[in-house]
């Protein structure tokens, strides 16, 4: 029976051997890099909203506290996206003849409601709920990054499931007294006893907080 | 599991075998497609389109977005209301609940109802009107109900009559006497075909007056059931079961049930002692009964074989032990002189007033006696074939489908120059009307139903009608006095007419009623009569001829325990849903005693030829241990088209007037052919048996907490904290398959389809196994996950997609799942489901706004099972949390718990000594489910007990 292969498959496969290695060690750290990398994950990526509204000015500057817009924040999953008679409680004493708020008079006036585009989202098979973080002590800015900073919102963590698991399994390092979970600018992480004192208080540790279903439903 | 021989000759696994090359496709064309495949999905994954948020311009004031809203209403089966609480997430209706404050429901649902919701959003609703054949437009119709009012003024309704299923609704009754009134040669008729026709000729016969029983269960000691199926299939059902289960069991009195029935009822799995006999031996046998019991003391003994002989001794030596706190109950579609018998024992025993009373019938009770019954609807057809009508306004009926045989109904009906249809569905009476129009949902209209027992409940819209269908009310109101009056504005007047006083007080009555569910003090007044003097003189005992010779095959209809009457025919959810004993989804079958099945070389799902008189059918066959010999029953409901197939068998093509619900001298012959019948039975079991268990009362004292400690290699878990556990009561559970649809609107559970259910891919989270006994008794036991606490499924997970929680749950991550199904291979208990087919994307995009917000839907490719529905327990924990204070014993309740009208169901957390659950699991009765695995199921099972006491 001839050969099959002629004697230079040899040196064939070897290089393929080492080719496929190589590939390895050098495939998994760049592909680790690139969906790490804020092009994926999207952090600091501004969003062209349909309409100019910017955190910046409504928290860091006038000082309005999250809860007057975002107003099922501690009652429900959902934080609430406020509707236009919201924006107009205000806005029809302040500014009410700006231009850069005609979309939102448009919007009353029309009865056609305001369409913004989702910044933090979440795959749909992870459930978040604001009410019980916020019960617990995590603040806004644990998750949501210096508000109060942002012209227009923008990702501050990349929200995967490993940011989630970073607190989750360490949740005293990023627990507030109770009158700072909507203040802005707090040193993190916690130091010291002040966590763990504060874990206690809001009886966190009671319940295991990495089980799948906490979050998988 | 133990199963006649009839039922294991025909196992579907050599189907599965047979099917196994799914894709008709040649290697080369299947290569073809992959690359295909693979080449478009790198093309479509490279953008994603941004996700909107779209908020409110003027936000409801009591909404908070992301939680739901309840509200109270009402849906109906066959004309009478039970009471639910729609479970609304941002303007959808998702899920409907009992109604605790509903006299019916208490709480508790059944599969029809909890499946009601589906056709809320089901592609094969009536989405537009047709006129002429053609799509017409809201316009068109209300000029046709102009052009009706003129001709209505001119003649003052000659020629027109109304014809619409049970009306319970007072607004309605009061419309159409408002109609009848203003058009008065126009004439009504109520057509119903489950509708109780024979009880209302009973109570004519034995009260000398139209009267329907309410009965108590729960005062009851001793209870005779002559066919009556009063845990399913009777007017208040619901309230029934959960009276029945609860003084049904040891915990309490533990009445002791007989039941002798013709087919096998739910209720008749449940019967302490149960004989099985043909049509034409329940007159002997009640009259046998009577007899002992003093009721009809001339009554001679006729023919009964010695077993029921045996039976009608027991049950009358207990019903006279019992005396007023015994009750006799007879189908109320059973044979009128049976029932009447059974009144006049009620009378005998003095249990009239006590466990029994009587009030007006709930159907029609503004206008006196109704124009309901088939001989009704046999004159109306005398009118239609007579040329004497020309316009017929059907509403809500099915006629041509469910109207006896021999009345021909559909020819009678081309002969009238105009019909209208108003239905959610154009069915056979909607495609052969001249004009169609799409009926709202319940669930998207204003309107009023009584319950079984005259409670009056509101029906409240908890959406906008999606195709702008409309309700019989506004109809109504157009044609009397041209009025565009709205739905809700009819059901105000007509309220406020009946509550006199100022506007603000009404406003109170009204949102109170509507809040509430129920309106205060409407419930009819029980009363208790007596037999008229010569009731009892009238029965002449049956001669051993009356009963059938020897030979002659009988056939029994019965409703379809998921179907219904066929108006849950085109909700998949009910399709899917295996019948109680048979297992079959998506067909009935004619079901036949194993003996029989074998003296005519018959096995499961070959098909006979039946025929009744003239009348033929060609059924497949089902063998169904405990049915009588020589008696074969059939449901109806099916033999419809359902999206282009025939599901089934239409019982209706042999009911005629004469013999409705049920013939004699049937003649079966084997075809020699097969079909395709979809049954689970065997397709999804254990691996190996675990027969129910069972203990007689009188076992009960001697029996002591068994210990199913062994001991194991795993290292001991940490039980800490919370730790969840359920408890499920078999002396309680009838078998009613509630807890599966609830399950399945709960968890947003796909239907898969007949062929992939005959391949043994239900998608049912929860199966309700039925095994048989050497005695021919029937145990259900519904099998939920167990929840291990040494899971067999979590070791050969090569990707932790399921792996335990610290509070006992096996946890199951669709995201993570690579479908290897090692998991399903090594559950003992089979209870894990695998996505074969993406059926989330078969479905539309309708469909999509019934889901479950709070629940993933999964895709192809991914296992799935029971959760103890986590996302009741984590709500329940943020609910907690929020409050930061412990969860109360009784806050989480999954969904097949919340809807079982039995209580049989009990949740909670185990590591609490007096929890209920706890409470539960510490009888003598309680254990584990193939323990002897030593799995540690958190799911166990209490025993099956049946009262054996001899009288």
């Amino acid at each position: 029976m001839p050969q099959l292969f002629p004697p230079v498959a040899d040196t064939f496969v070897k290089v393929a051997i080492v080719a496929v290695a190589a590939a390895a060690v050098v495939f998994f750290p760049l592909r680790s890099l690139v969906i790490r990398s804020p092009y994926i994950t999207g952090i600091g990526r501004y969003q062209q909203q349909p309409f100019q509204f910017s955190h910046l000015h409504h928290v860091g500057e006038v000082g309005i506290d999250c809860r007057y817009c975002h107003t099922s924040v501690e009652k429900s999953g959902f934080a609430g996206i406020p509707s236009t008679n919201i924006c107009m409680q205000c806005h029809s004493q302040i500014l009410k003849d700006s231009a850069m708020l005609e979309p939102v008079r448009e919007s009353l006036a029309r009865h056609t409601p305001l369409s913004w585009i989702r910044v933090h989202t979440l795959p749909d098979y992870v459930f978040f709920n604001h009410s019980i973080h916020l019960a617990k002590g995590i603040g806004c800015e644990s998750c949501h990054g210096r508000v109060d900073q942002m012209p227009s919102i923008t990702k501050h963590l990349s929200l995967t499931m490993r940011d989630c698991l970073d607190c989750h399994r360490n949740p005293e390092q990023h627990v507030r007294p109770k009158e700072e979970l909507f203040s802005f600018g707090r040193e993190e992480p916690n130091r010291g006893d002040v966590g763990v004192t504060l874990a206690r208080e809001y009886k966190i540790g009671e319940r295991n907080l990495t089980d799948c279903m906490v979050c998988h439903r | 599991m133990t199963r006649s021989p009839s039922e294991t000759a025909d196992s579907p696994l050599h189907d599965l075998v047979e099917n196994a090359a799914l894709l008709p496709l040649e290697r080369r064309t299947f290569l073809k497609a992959c690359g295909v495949f693979i080449a478009t999905a790198h093309a479509v994954a490279c953008s994603r389109s941004p996700e909107r948020i779209v908020p409110y311009v003027e936000m409801p004031e009591e909404l908070i977005p992301g939680n739901p809203i309840y509200y109270a209403s009402a849906i109906t089966r066959s004309g009478v209301a039970r009471g639910v609480l729609v479970e609304t997430q941002m303007g959808r209706p998702v899920k409907l609940e009992g109604n605790p404050a509903h006299p019916e429901s208490l709480g508790a649902l059944d599969a029809y109802t909890q499946a009601s919701i589906r056709m809320l959003y089901d592609p094969l609703r009536s989405q537009f009107a047709v006129d002429g054949g053609r799509p017409a437009d809201s316009r068109r119709i209300n000029e046709r109900l102009a052009a009706a009012r003129t001709e209505l003024q001119q003649g003052r309704g000659k020629g027109v009559v109304l014809l619409t299923s049970t009306i319970t609704s007072p607004t309605t009754a009061g419309l159409i006497a408002a109609f009848l009134k203003q058009y008065p040669e126009a004439s009504w008729y109520q057509y119903d075909p489950l509708s109780p026709e024979e009880q209302r000729s009973a109570t004519r016969m034995i009260f000398g007056k139209e009267l329907q029983p309410v009965y108590r269960f729960d005062q009851a000691d001793c209870v005779l059931s002559c066919s009556c199926d009063f845990l399913l299939t009777e007017r208040g059902s619901l309230r029934y079961a959960r009276d029945f289960s609860q003084n049904h069991h040891p915990a309490s009195r533990m009445l002791k049930l007989y039941l002798a029935e013709s087919s096998y009822s739910v209720t008749g799995a449940k019967a302490d002692e149960r004989a099985a006999l043909r049509p034409s031996e329940e007159m002997a046998l009640i009259g046998e009964v009577a007899r002992l019991v003093g009721a009809l003391p001339d009554w001679k003994p006729g023919a009964l074989r010695p077993e029921l002989n045996e039976f009608a001794q027991h049950a009358a030596k207990s019903l006279k032990k019992g005396g007023p706190k015994a009750l006799v109950v007879a189908g109320e579609r059973a044979n009128p002189e049976v029932q009447g018998i059974a009144f006049l024992i009620n009378s005998t025993l003095g249990s009239i007033g006590r466990t029994i009373s009587f009030i007006s019938p709930v159907e029609g009770v503004a206008l006196g006696t109704p124009n309901n019954s088939r001989a009704g609807l046999a004159e109306l057809v005398g009118r239609m074939n007579g040329g004497e009508i020309n316009r017929l306004i059907i509403a809500g009926a099915n006629p041509v489908f469910a109207a006896p045989a021999d009345l021909e109904f559909a020819g009678a009906m081309d002969r009238v120059k105009d019909t209208w249809h108003l239905g959610l569905i154009r069915d056979e009476t909607g495609g052969r009307a001249k004009l169609h129009i799409p009926q709202a949902h319940e669930l998207e209209s204003w309107g009023d139903a009584r319950a079984f027992d005259g409670t009056v409940t509101l029906i409240q819209p908890t959406i906008s009608p999606l195709f702008g269908g409309r309700v019989l009310n506004e109809l109504l109101s157009q044609l009397i006095d041209q009025s565009e009056s709205s739905a809700e504005e009819l059901l105000r007047r007509h309220w406020s007419a009946a509550h006199p006083g100022d506007p603000a007080s009404f406003q109170r009555f009204f949102d109170q009623s509507l809040k509430a569910g129920v309106v205060e003090g409407t419930a009819l007044e029980p009363a208790a009569p007596r037999p008229i003097s010569d009731a009892a003189a009238r029965f002449r005992p049956v001669s051993s001829a009356a009963v059938s010779a020897a030979g002659a095959v009988e056939l029994v209809y019965c409703p379809d325990p998921a179907v219904w009457d066929g108006s849950g025919f085109h909700n998949a959810w009910l399709q899917e849903l295996p019948h109680p004993f048979t297992k079959l989804t998506w067909d009935n079958a004619l079901l036949l005693s194993p003996a029989d099945m074998k003296a005519n070389n018959l096995v499961n799902g070959q098909m006979v030829e039946i025929k009744v008189g003239e009348r033929k059918l060609r059924p497949a066959v089902f063998g169904l241990a405990g049915l009588p010999e020589q008696c074969v029953t059939l449901s109806v409901g099916y033999g419809r088209l359902y999206q282009g197939d025939t599901l089934g068998f239409n019982a209706g093509v042999l009911q005629t007037r004469a013999a409705f619900w049920s013939a004699s001298d049937v003649q079966i012959a084997p075809l020699g052919r097969d079909y395709r019948l979809a049954s689970t039975l065997g397709l999804v079991s254990m691996d190996r048996p675990a027969p129910t268990r069972m203990f007689g009362l009188s076992q009960l004292p001697a029996l002591k907490p068994a210990s199913e400690e062994q001991p194991s290699l795993y290292p001991p878990k940490d039980r800490s904290g919370e730790q969840w556990g359920m408890a499920i009561d078999l002396t309680s559970c009838i078998g009613c398959n509630a807890c599966v649809t609830a399950c399945q609107a709960e968890n947003n559970i796909l239907v898969a389809g007949k062929d992939q259910v005959a391949r043994g891919r239900s998608m049912l989270w929860l199966r309700v196994d039925r095994d048989t006994d050497e005695h021919g008794r029937v145990n259900f036991q519904p099998v939920p996950c167990m929840h291990c606490e040494n899971a067999p499924c979590e070791l050969v997970c090569p990707v932790a997609a399921t792996a335990h929680s610290h509070d006992g749950l096996n946890q199951m991550t669709y995201n993570r799942c690579v479908g290897t199904r090692f998991c399903s291979h090594n559950c003992p208990y089979k209870v894990r489901r695998f996505n074969f087919l993406s059926h989330a994307d078969d479905t539309g995009p309708m469909l999509a706004l019934l889901r479950n917000p709070d629940v993933t839907v999964r895709e192809r490719g991914v296992m799935e099972k029971c959760t103890y529905c986590v996302q009741r327990i984590q709500e329940a924990k943020i609910h907690a949390g929020r409050e930061n204070r412990p969860i109360a014993d009784g806050e989480i309740v999954p969904a097949c718990a919340q809807t079982c009208p039995a209580h049989a169901i009990v949740f909670g957390d185990v590591s609490k000594a007096d929890s209920a659950v706890s409470q539960k699991k510490a009888s003598p009765l309680n254990y584990g489910l193939l323990a002897e695995l030593n799995t540690k199921p958190r799911t166990t099972y209490l025993a099956r007990v049946i009262n054996d006491e001899e009288v």
